[in-house]
């Protein structure tokens, strides 16, 4: 792909109109993104981390189309312009404005590339090396990415809380990799890198493996600092589904709203200091959710019924069902850990229910698309 | 690199159901299945050892009051596998039965079963006919006809009913299905064959017992199960005819997409690798290549190796950069120049090759010569 950054641009300069509070906004394209690093990673506990002068990206590759820029008259011989969004949006102006458009030609070749904003800038890369079995958190579904993004901006909070510095001075992210050890499977980094340009060294302090073991332990388990215990607090965690101001979301992670949800982060967390930390439904934290989530996928659905198979909340009719599971499980049945295997096993071969991988729907999946 | 030595051939001096599988498709590939050291260059396939610990606890749940026992069975045998591909050079990858694909949806399978079948304690009797000896009944036994040249060890007889064990059976809707289902009820009646050679009565029927239960029944008619051991008999006789006759492996090997798609033994069969079958799936993205150079990765564990692809069994990327992990595949060990060998990679679209566990990458040079008798010490590769 053809990257380019522009020394300098303008949008929609000849007529422009006052921001009227409303976002031109496209998350594919605001979204941070690193390259291979070229520091070295370290493995700790369970977890490998790494941190050091890296390159992020911010990338606009038009949904994947590219831009076509080429010089046009009347514009000076070092600018090009995008001729097809140039004389869409003159269109729509004067239409609005009841003028007759005046489109522009190109006088000149085409070329097709990307938009980048590159900048040198301090990071660190944090993964996890072993989820367990039946376990994953695959950036290509959306519950994984929901896991890995938790992940990140709960990591960037409890490093302001750290660090005692506003949120927004890091900016959080993830990262996908092939996994040579699992069949097929695309494994995640989340990383934090400095706002800053150059870097303010946030990133490489909170990198060193003993810090980053602090942060973790910040977030999954009671610490001094309380930032566990006030998430896990029932006053928080009982009106909390998801995310909330009080935990996850604020005004630097609009475009991830949907996806954060602070039980998945203590759950990535604690995965990242030992692989046999239970991932369970069962947990305080999770169980009133397993619930909601049975009554939510019944409420979409006649002429099921709410029961309970090998432990786990679930709805059938008889021929099918649905079971729930916790985001982190995986549902292929090759690659199922022992909750799925056995309500896989009692479903099917002892109440005669149809099971595919289809019967499982996460707990992420069915308060958000319980269809 | 000190080249491993050749693997001599020898004539085979008795033959039984899975070799007999072996032969029909190859003579090369059964007489590599009964030479041990070619096994050091298998990469063995998980789901065959759970099928083992399956066939276990299904074999310990018909001992009266055996059911407390059941998770115990089930793990020591995955242990002892376990403990075996720790030190094998290939399979150390499975060191882990819990990561083994399908691991806790065939022991939940095992288990369950096996409590549902398993007699109480007061139970002791036998359904068996009182024809057969009871030493001739059970789990494994070992049964020989034909003059001890044709030996089988069924998973269980209980006197009347062969039954075989198996992790799975095909999805009848597989292309492939049919002829797995054919390689199965010729081992049961081959197995029938031999019981009813050994013990004078034939077999009633078989079956094959599937982890989830399913069962598929095997009709036992005695002159099909005997032509079935004539035919095992005469392909012995056949091969080894050749063997000691030092015919080249290569005269001995089957090359076809029919033969060599599941074979075990692909790493070091020259054979397959001067023609190279075409594959029809991209799960098993095969071939040989150049190394161009090496490059580490940043956790010291990753590396990726680039290869000029010299020839392979479908259309890829004339160039490759495959990644690859020590603890997973190896330390390849190359320098630029090497030849390496690359089976059973993920093709992508893009013609790219992706190493996942069940990949295999060696230096042809580190891999030995297969040889048939005193022939063979004059092959060069």
């Amino acid at each position: 792909m053809d990257l380019r950054q522009p020394k300098g641009f303008v949008s929609y300069f000849s007529k422009a109109r006052d921001y009227d509070g409303v976002f031109d906004f496209v998350p594919r394209a605001a979204r941070p993104k690193v390259g291979r690093p070229a520091f070295a990673i370290h493995q700790h506990q369970n977890f490998q981390v790494g941190a050091g002068s890296g390159r992020l990206h911010v990338i606009n590759d038009n949904g994947g189309r590219l831009f076509s820029f080429a010089p046009a008259a009347g514009f000076g011989h070092d600018m090009l312009i995008d001729i097809d969004a140039a004389n869409a949006a003159d269109e729509k102006w004067a239409s609005a404005n009841d003028r007759r458009p005046s489109p522009i030609a190109a006088n000149g070749p085409t070329i097709q590339c990307a938009l980048a904003a590159v900048s040198e800038t301090d990071m660190l890369l944090l993964g996890i090396s072993d989820y367990g079995p039946g376990r994953i958190a695959d950036p290509r579904t959306p519950r994984g990415r929901a896991a890995l993004y938790s992940l990140a901006f709960m990591l960037r909070r409890a490093a302001a809380v750290r660090l005692d510095i506003q949120d927004y001075e890091l900016k959080a992210g993830i990262r996908s990799l092939e996994h040579p050890a699992a069949l097929g499977a695309v494994t995640g980094q989340v990383f934090l890198s400095d706002t800053l340009e150059n870097g303010a060294g946030y990133a490489t302090f909170l990198g060193a493996p003993a810090v980053m073991q602090e942060l973790l332990e910040m977030i999954s388990r009671p610490t001094p600092s309380q930032f566990f215990d006030r998430m896990n607090a029932h006053a928080h965690s009982s009106a909390c589904d998801t995310s909330c101001p009080d935990c996850l979301r604020s005004y630097s992670n609009l475009a991830y709203h949907s996806l954060l949800d602070w039980r998945l982060a203590i759950d990535m967390a604690a995965l990242a200091l030992d692989p046999t930390a239970p991932i369970t439904l069962a947990s305080p934290a999770w169980s009133r959710l397993s619930a909601l989530s049975a009554t939510t996928l019944l409420s979409a659905r006649t002429g099921f019924r709410q029961t309970t198979i090998a432990g786990l909340e679930a709805i059938e009719n008889g021929t099918s069902v649905k079971i729930v599971t916790h985001p982190l499980w995986r549902t292929e049945q090759a690659n199922l850990g022992p909750e799925l295997a056995a309500a896989w096993d009692d479903a099917q071969r002892v109440r005669g229910l149809r099971v595919t991988e289809d019967s499982f729907v996460s707990v992420f999946e069915a308060l958000r698309r319980p269809v | 690199m000190t080249k491993p030595e050749a693997i001599v051939l020898g004539t085979i001096d008795r033959t039984s159901p899975s070799m007999w599988a072996d032969m029909r498709l190859c003579g090369l590939r059964s007489l590599l299945a009964s030479a041990p050291r070619a096994q050091d260059w298998v990469l063995h396939d998980p789901r065959a050892w759970l099928g083992t610990a399956f066939h276990r606890v299904m074999s310990a749940a018909r001992i009266p009051g055996a059911l407390n026992s059941l998770e115990s069975v089930w793990k020591k045998t995955v242990d002892e596998l376990a403990t075996q591909a720790a030190h094998h050079p290939l399979d150390r990858r499975f060191t882990s039965p819990e990561k083994w694909p399908s691991y806790f949806i065939v022991k939940q399978r095992a288990l369950a079963l096996a409590a549902a079948n398993s007699p109480p304690a007061s139970v002791v009797t036998s359904q068996a006919r009182a024809v057969t000896l009871p030493s001739q009944r059970g789990s494994e036994r070992r049964f020989e006809a034909r003059a001890g040249k044709l030996v089988g060890r069924p998973d269980y007889f209980d006197g009347i009913t062969i039954t075989e064990y198996k992790s799975s059976l095909p999805n009848r809707e597989w292309r492939i299905a049919p002829i797995i289902i054919e390689g199965f009820q010729r081992q049961l009646r081959l197995y029938a064959a031999i019981i009813g050679e050994t013990t004078g009565n034939y077999p009633d029927a078989a079956r094959v017992v599937a982890a989830s239960g399913e069962t598929l029944a095997v009709p036992i008619e005695r002159t099909a199960c005997t032509q079935e051991a004539d035919a095992a008999m005469s392909a012995m006789d056949s091969l080894n005819s050749l063997v000691a006759a030092n015919t080249p492996v290569d005269q001995l090997a089957v090359v076809s997409p029919e033969s060599c798609s599941r074979c075990f033994y692909k790493l070091i069969c020259d054979a397959f690798w001067q023609s190279l079958p075409v594959s029809s799936t991209t799960s098993d993205g095969t071939f040989v290549g150049f190394v161009k150079s090496v490059e580490s990765g940043a956790d010291g564990d990753l590396y990726s190796v680039d290869l000029d692809v010299k020839a392979s069994n479908q259309k890829i990327a004339p160039k490759q950069r495959i990644v690859l992990r020590k603890s997973i595949h190896g330390d390849l060990n190359a320098s630029a120049g090497d030849e390496c060998r690359v089976i059973d990679g993920r093709v992508g679209a893009d013609g790219r090759i992706r190493a996942d566990i069940s990949t295999v990458v060696s230096k042809t040079a580190g891999l030995p010569l297969v040889v048939t008798g005193a022939r063979g010490t004059a092959l060069t590769r």
